[in-house]
């Protein structure tokens, strides 16, 4: 696996997955499974989905 | 790259989380996991670590990840990334898989912003946060464009070479077999 921590791309995603876990600590109880959950999986998925770099690619 | 503790990963493979340190092992190749899960660790350098690397996750954290982990998302995060990693191997070989991989953090990117414009229009997120969000959803996407807009063109370079073979190869083939009357 390569050095995904030099993708720009890669950078920008987990800055924005940050930002977004520390803006949805403040959002309502009863969204916890709802509305945050879902922001939160979707964010993280950005970064995942770019550090699965296959060799050579 | 940080490596966390024997320590710290005890503290996650205990009963109370009950993680396989395979498991664990693997979802330190996540970025964000990992930071979060050393900064949850009980070791103390570990910890100093976590906060010098990223002192953003560490705000609010409490030093039991039992506690902190009490709806287990980050437990079954970590069980079923682990366990994902595993099975997976060396099957995400090509530039056509990693490709797929884009266009699905694409499509995550695009849900993120939906999520966050509604976000603001229920009243959980102010005007000027939303704008914030979106100014950086929006750096994303362009990034995360030229990055699949470069694998792309690598990607049809070398589709181009293994056609171009191929047909030199049937013709080659063609010409040489017996002409039937």
């Amino acid at each position: 696996m390569r050095d995904y921590t030099k993708i720009e791309a890669w950078k920008l995603a987990d800055d924005l997955t940050v930002a977004v876990y520390e803006r949805t600590r403040t959002y309502p109880r009863e969204e916890i499974y709802g509305l945050t959950s879902q922001l939160r999986r979707a964010s993280y998925s950005v970064p995942a989905n770019i550090v699965l770099r296959p060799v050579g690619a | 790259m940080f490596t966390p503790s024997n320590q710290c990963l005890d503290a996650f493979t205990s009963d109370r989380l009950r993680i396989s340190k395979n498991a664990l092992l693997y979802t330190m190749r996540e970025p964000f996991l990992r930071h979060v899960t050393t900064a949850l660790g009980r070791c103390a350098n570990c910890r100093r670590s976590a906060r010098e690397n990223r002192p953003d996750i560490l705000r609010g954290v409490s030093s039991d990840p039992g506690a902190v982990d009490k709806n287990g998302w980050l437990r079954n995060s970590i069980s079923r990334i682990g366990a994902a990693r595993r099975r997976e191997g060396s099957s995400r070989q090509s530039k056509k898989d990693y490709l797929h991989f884009l266009y699905i953090a694409r499509g995550s990117l695009s849900e993120t912003q939906y999520f966050i414009h509604l976000s603001q229009r229920l009243g959980y997120l102010l005007e000027g946060e939303r704008r914030d969000l979106i100014g950086q959803t929006r750096q994303t996407f362009a990034c995360l464009h030229g990055l699949i807009k470069a694998v792309e063109k690598e990607s049809g370079k070398f589709a181009k070479a293994v056609a171009l073979l191929t047909s030199l190869l049937v013709l080659g083939l063609w010409s040489r077999s017996p002409v039937v009357p």
